[in-house]
């Protein structure tokens, strides 16, 4: 089922397409995509290997550009942006999960969090207390001076999803966050996602291959032949 | 409150650092000792610009000195090739100089006994700290006058008025001279121009009984000349050389020394040095800035996955680039801060092995490798930094 929108799209692609050119061929990836997303959305997006999954997603976290089409952050289209001005978008509005964590391997839990407000210019009491916060609602606030190369998987993923979140971003994405975790510490992962989702308002993207997964999703979008084909959802 | 970054460059810098460190450790050492060779250098040139700059005053602003090389016995200097140089010079100051030793009664010491003219001392540009140079009239009337050096003066308690007693023949001190001459007695110099500091000045015409060794009166040991105002010792030298070589003359075996000679002598030094520790200090920069470019290539490879998490935590590609360039700049400003500690500390202060050379220490010799060891760092870091902020943000996170 499709819900109804409640306020106005985060995120809103329109007729996207997205070719790589190497040498003298073109491969298209993305073909005409239509898309509105919207807070609180958490979007499952599956679909076979090569498909455009990761290419959507780094369309929608503002890291590549678009062949053709527009995209939307919050009603702006992007085309024509500066690279500067995408990076400051992207910073304040966009957080991403990674498979692998993407943690740094000699620091604290609490500063790979703050490593969030690193190109940021933020009073550091602040930056504090909303790592913290982050830390807190992924579970992890005990600890907050442990090395991340002593945590478990299912934890370390868990201190990247609240590095994504420490801003407060409009949209998460997360790219295969449980492709690494065993069963329990994905659920773990997931649950985690589907609280934040509907407590903060942020629309989640996320990418699996796990089918067991959907049922966290409140949309879910199938990903085929470089097209996004919505499903309904259990 | 001020806002500021959470992490700032430095942490970033030591994680980059610590992620490489045996690489980091061996681009630090070459570059150490390149830094540390440059600032020999520096040292070592600019000593010898000065030692070059000293060599010319103590041989004084526009003089030539004419000397019998030291293989010619045959064909001594006589004071009548003095007059000669008055005759065709007119304005030039002229004066003939014998040297030789006497023994003071008292002492068991003998002295330097330079005999000259009354120019001398105007030729060389000493300086009278007391009394007079003796003039015309002493050479005339063969006044047994003397002026003794600064040295003299200070350790035997020479004074103006004081008699001395050289061989027994008594001499009246007239006046204290000034003739420094510390770098034409170093190796760079020619010890043949010297005075040295147990040095007495008496007039040229005063017997020299008093004299150890039994000395020619005919016979002088060098000549120094000092054109007027309106010409230099360059321009006259070639005529000076055609006058005392015309037949009959039998003066071919001369050297002729003016300021620029010695500078000369000094320059041909440093353009050897400079080649030489040049190259050593060249090829320990460009061995140290290569082994750094490839730490930092091997970094950008390593870390593709932490730029692209840069990235998508919003860095622009010049903070990408400022990152890799600043870890670049560590490695070179630690090597540009040590290659001189290492000189000045070790090398100079502590084993002496430099102590010898007319090194030039100071602030250039602490700041001119720091700035040069910025520009190093920018110029091998400048291409694996760009590299790394060209990396697409979407390239970079899927090779994670």
């Amino acid at each position: 089922m499709i819900p109804a929108p409640k306020t106005a799209p985060i995120l809103e692609f329109k007729n996207v397409s997205k070719a790589y050119s190497n040498g003298d061929s073109t491969q298209k990836v993305l073909h005409g995509v239509n898309l509105s997303v919207y807070p609180g959305d958490f979007c499952a997006i599956t679909g076979p290997s090569g498909s455009g999954k990761s290419t959507f997603l780094n369309l929608c976290a503002l890291l590549d550009e678009p062949s053709a089409g527009e995209i939307f952050f919050n009603d702006q289209a992007t085309s024509g942006l500066t690279e500067s001005a995408l990076s400051m978008l992207r910073k304040k509005n966009v957080g991403m999960v990674f498979q692998q964590y993407c943690l740094l391997p000699y620091r604290s839990v609490l500063e790979n969090v703050l490593f969030r407000f690193r190109y940021l210019e933020v009073d550091k009491a602040e930056a504090l207390r909303m790592a913290k916060y982050a830390l807190a609602k992924v579970g992890m606030s005990s600890f907050l001076d442990k090395p991340t190369h002593l945590l478990s998987g299912g934890e370390m993923q868990r201190v990247g999803i609240a590095r994504a979140i420490a801003l407060k971003p409009r949209l998460l994405v997360a790219d295969e966050p449980t492709g690494n975790l065993d069963s329990s510490a994905a659920k773990q992962v997931m649950r985690c996602l589907n609280d934040l989702g509907q407590q903060e308002d942020i629309a989640i993207l996320l990418v699996t291959h796990n089918e067991s997964l959907l049922d966290y999703a409140s949309r879910h979008l199938r990903c085929k032949d470089g097209n996004l084909i919505e499903h309904e959802t259990a | 409150m001020k806002p500021l970054n959470i992490s700032p460059l430095y942490l970033d810098i030591r994680e980059g650092i610590k992620s490489r460190p045996g690489r980091f450790g061996l681009s630090l050492f070459a570059m150490t000792i390149g830094m540390a060779v440059l600032t020999a250098l520096i040292a070592l040139l600019l000593g010898l610009e000065a030692r070059s700059q000293q060599l010319s005053e103590e041989l004084g602003t526009n003089v030539i000195a004419i000397l019998p090389k030291p293989s010619n016995h045959k064909q001594p200097l006589k004071p009548s090739h003095a007059h000669l140089l008055r005759a065709n010079y007119p304005g030039a100051r002229v004066s003939a100089v014998r040297r030789s030793r006497a023994h003071t009664p008292g002492t068991d010491r003998s002295l330097v006994v330079i005999a000259s003219e009354s120019e001398l001392v105007n030729i060389r540009q000493w300086k009278m700290i007391k009394g007079r140079f003796f003039d015309e009239l002493d050479i005339q009337l063969r006044k047994r006058h003397v002026v003794v050096t600064e040295a003299l003066h200070k350790s035997w308690r020479w004074d103006v008025g004081a008699t001395i007693l050289l061989r027994n023949t008594p001499f009246l001190i007239i006046g204290v001279v000034s003739s420094d001459d510390s770098a034409l007695a170093g190796e760079y110099g020619d010890s043949r121009l010297t005075t040295g500091e147990q040095a007495v000045f008496v007039p040229l015409t005063v017997e020299s009984h008093w004299d150890d060794q039994v000395v020619s009166e005919a016979s002088i040991d060098a000549l120094y000349m000092r054109p007027a105002n309106n010409m230099a010792a360059e321009e006259i030298l070639p005529g000076l050389k055609n006058l005392l070589s015309q037949p009959g003359m039998d003066l071919q075996n001369l050297s002729w020394i003016i300021p620029a000679t010695l500078i000369e002598n000094v320059k041909q030094m440093q353009t050897t040095i400079g080649l030489t520790v040049g190259a050593i200090a060249i090829l320990c920069l460009i061995l140290g800035g290569t082994t750094l470019t490839s730490l930092l290539v091997a970094n950008v490879r390593d870390r593709i996955s932490e730029i692209g998490l840069r990235r998508a935590l919003g860095a622009t590609e010049m903070d990408i680039a400022i990152l890799f360039i600043a870890e670049g700049c560590v490695a070179t400003v630690a090597a540009g801060i040590l290659g001189p500690l290492f000189v000045h500390l070790v090398l100079v202060q502590k084993i002496g092995i430099l102590s010898r050379l007319p090194l030039e220490l100071g602030a250039h010799t602490v700041f001119l490798p720091l700035l040069f060891s910025v520009l190093l760092g920018i110029l091998f870091s400048f291409w694996p930094a760009i590299s790394a902020a060209r990396i697409s943000p979407a390239e970079a996170l899927r090779s994670e």
